[in-house]
């Protein structure tokens, strides 16, 4: 593996892991706040850090069919979001390549 | 260049002749030479005659180099070997002096401290009112001495001038010295800065008056020290500069070290013969592994008298091992986290340790022992500590974090509190290496994104920081403390000069972009360049010519799949010695 150090955010408000304050993500990097997850209000970003991402599947949302993957805290390994794989609606193709973090499982760091 | 030459050959020529054609010279000429050795004083009156042989027998140049220069070097050379009876011989013999009269005189008078004389002769009016136009062909006669391109006469006057007054400072003879300031120095309009500064030695108590001045130890020495600086202003063809012939040889040496690519010995060349050094030589095979810890090894690091390796390690623990027998001395088990990064102290009688458990440790390296542990205060104890550095005096040192809030602090172990840092940095960077210089007086910090921070260690300021292209992992310095190393994410190693803060060599090659990996200098000399790499191989390059001298195969696949060679650490004392850590959790030797 060799030695990673988290990568740390420099922004003035800083979305972490709420087990483990991990920056994960800037505030300012939301692209959309009209998602809701399994606990709620999510978010959707182009850019997550520090994060581990676990095996693809197949899931049916309220927006169609998805390919995702549950993305985790790279430091205490708790669930935080998921990562968009391929949309097959034709609609929903935007949100490939990125990813949702949950409100619920998150806490702002300073 | 060339012109200068032959204006100086010009100008001993028609010396020689006026001397012998006009009186009132070479009376002028024998007083010049009053205090100067055997060599100036006799040449003058048998120079003619081997003039005319060279031309003769001889060809101007030898084997395409200008005889001139050559047999001045010689002679130079010769007296600085103390041969001062060769040195006249091969005088009279070729017909070139070293020095000019006029040189000889200028240095005797700036030594003897003569300083009108001395001005005289650089500005030339001495010529002038004793001998006024005698000969129109030794015009420079009339221009005082010639001087290199770009010098300001004005400037040298300064410095004699300087030098009469911090004298006349000396001997506390205040109201001559005020006269010099005022009508000598003033009205040169030189450096302003520097003639408040002499403005102010005026009330500085003769005992303070030395260090203030930044003045060696005797007159004569200051005086020796002002000529050294006024003859680099002098045009080289005029009067050589200091020690030329040994300053040539160490050129040659310096460009044989530089052309030899495995050299690795810090006994210097010999000019006999043309220097190589073998590859056998160099330390290309892994001789011994070290397979105690139970975690990828992720920093290594010898003591400064090579005697001992230390190991960190994913496992929580510091290893530390004789380099003689490979025998482990301690485990450092007391981490609550991974150890990122370990230091020792110059004395090699404590040790550092750094874990992500937010804590730094020092443990006395004899017993083992845990000495205290620091921690640095923050909001959140979210951030471990990346790495830390020693003060020459073993006894401070200065830890660092990721943490915005607490990113630095210098700690005193003498102190009666060791666990409270005696300086903290004000907040608002992150640091994930940090290095101080041998004597103590910088700190260089690295800021992981693209900033290298430069901090004077006895004010705590900060210089301005340097930027580089890009996000890097790692930071060493160079013995003399002069350029930096840093590891760039981009898969590239940059040398970087701390005083023109300009990135010097490039060193292309190794794999890098998500790990933390690790290059340090290497060899006798530290004509290497080492660094780690994810592809589990070892790139150590030649420093000068950044050339890949060898791509050693390093370290095995991990438990993760990947093979990476985190850390690499030359041995300081044995040059075929050096030792790499990575994924595979093996040290290799």
């Amino acid at each position: 593996m060799g030695l990673t150090y988290n990568v740390y955010l420099n922004s003035a408000k800083i979305f972490g892991c709420k087990n483990c304050k991990t920056h994960l993500a800037d505030f300012d990097d939301i692209i959309s706040r009209n998602f809701r997850g399994q606990h709620g209000k999510a978010f959707l970003f182009a850019t997550v850090v520090n994060i581990k991402q676990a095996e693809a599947m197949e899931r049916n949302m309220t927006t169609g069919r998805h390919i995702v993957r549950d993305i985790k805290c790279k430091q205490c390994d708790e669930t935080v979001g998921w990562k968009y794989d391929k949309a097959y609606e034709a609609s929903e193709k935007y949100k490939e390549g990125k990813f949702i973090l949950e409100s619920e499982l998150l806490c702002t760091v300073t | 260049m060339k012109g200068d030459e032959d204006a100086g050959q010009v100008f001993s020529n028609g010396h020689t002749t006026s001397s012998n054609r006009s009186t009132p010279r070479k009376s002028l000429h024998t007083a010049l030479n009053g205090n100067t050795s055997t060599l100036n004083g006799s040449s003058p009156t048998v120079k003619n005659g081997p003039i005319k042989r060279i031309s003769a027998i001889q060809s101007a140049t030898y084997r395409g180099h200008d005889r001139e220069e050559v047999v001045r070097i010689l002679i130079q050379g010769l007296l600085d070997m103390g041969y001062s009876d060769a040195a006249s011989v091969l005088s009279t013999e070729s017909g070139y002096e070293l020095e000019s009269p006029s040189v000889a005189a200028f240095r005797s008078a700036i030594l003897d401290g003569n300083w009108s004389e001395a001005e005289a002769i650089l500005l030339g009016s001495h010529r002038l009112e004793q001998a006024p136009g005698l000969h129109e062909d030794d015009d420079q006669y009339g221009e005082g001495l010639v001087l290199a391109e770009g010098a300001d006469r004005g400037e040298m006057l300064f410095w004699i001038r300087q030098q009469k007054f911090l004298e006349l400072l000396e001997q506390r003879e205040l109201g001559v010295a005020l006269t010099v300031l005022r009508q000598e120095l003033t009205p040169l309009g030189q450096d302003i800065h520097q003639l408040h500064a002499l403005s102010t030695l005026l009330m500085c108590p003769p005992e303070d008056l030395r260090t203030k001045a930044h003045w060696p130890g005797t007159v004569e020495e200051s005086r020796k020290m002002l000529l050294q600086d006024l003859s680099r202003s002098i045009a080289p063809s005029v009067m050589i500069r200091d020690h030329r012939l040994a300053e040539l040889f160490d050129q040659v040496k310096q460009n044989q070290i530089n052309q030899c690519l495995y050299h690795n010995t810090s006994i210097p060349p010999s000019l006999y013969s043309d220097h190589l050094c073998d590859r056998d030589d160099f330390p290309s095979r892994t001789s011994f592994q070290l397979e105690d810890h139970t975690g990828e090894v992720w920093h290594v690091q010898f003591s400064h008298d090579g005697s001992m390796l230390a190991t960190a390690s994913q496992d929580r623990t510091v290893n530390i091992y004789d380099t003689v027998t490979f025998k482990c001395l301690h485990i450092l088990k007391q981490h609550n986290a991974e150890v990122t990064y370990v230091a020792w102290s110059p004395d090699d009688t404590k040790i550092i340790t750094c874990s992500q458990d937010c804590k730094a440790r020092v443990f006395d390296v004899e017993t083992g022992r845990l000495h205290v542990t620091l921690e640095h205060q923050t909001v959140d104890s979210n951030y471990g500590i990346t790495a830390a550095a020693w003060g020459p005096d073993s006894m401070s040192v200065v830890t660092a974090s990721h943490d915005r809030n607490s990113q630095l602090c210098h700690w005193n172990l003498l102190s009666s509190e060791p666990e409270r840092p005696v300086h903290v940095w004000p907040r608002g960077f992150r640091v994930q290496d940090v290095a101080i210089t041998d004597d103590g007086h910088w700190l260089v910090a690295l800021d992981p994104q693209n900033i290298i921070r430069v901090f004077d260690m006895h004010t705590y300021r900060e210089e301005p920081p340097i930027k580089t292209s890009g996000k890097m992992t790692s930071i060493s310095l160079s013995r003399d403390g002069s350029t930096v190393l840093v590891n760039l994410a981009i898969g590239e190693v940059h040398m970087i000069d701390l005083a023109t803060r300009e990135t010097v060599r490039k060193f292309r090659g190794q794999k890098q972009g998500e790990f933390v990996i690790r290059s340090c200098f290497g060899g006798a000399a530290e004509n290497f360049v080492v660094s780690g790499s994810e592809d589990g191989k070892i790139y150590v390059w030649h420093k000068e010519n950044e050339t890949l001298v060898e791509t050693l195969s390093g370290h095995g696949p991990g438990q993760g799949g990947k093979e990476c060679v985190t850390t690499v650490d030359w041995n300081p004392k044995d040059a075929g010695m050096f030792a790499s850590g990575g994924d595979d959790r093996k040290v290799r030797m």
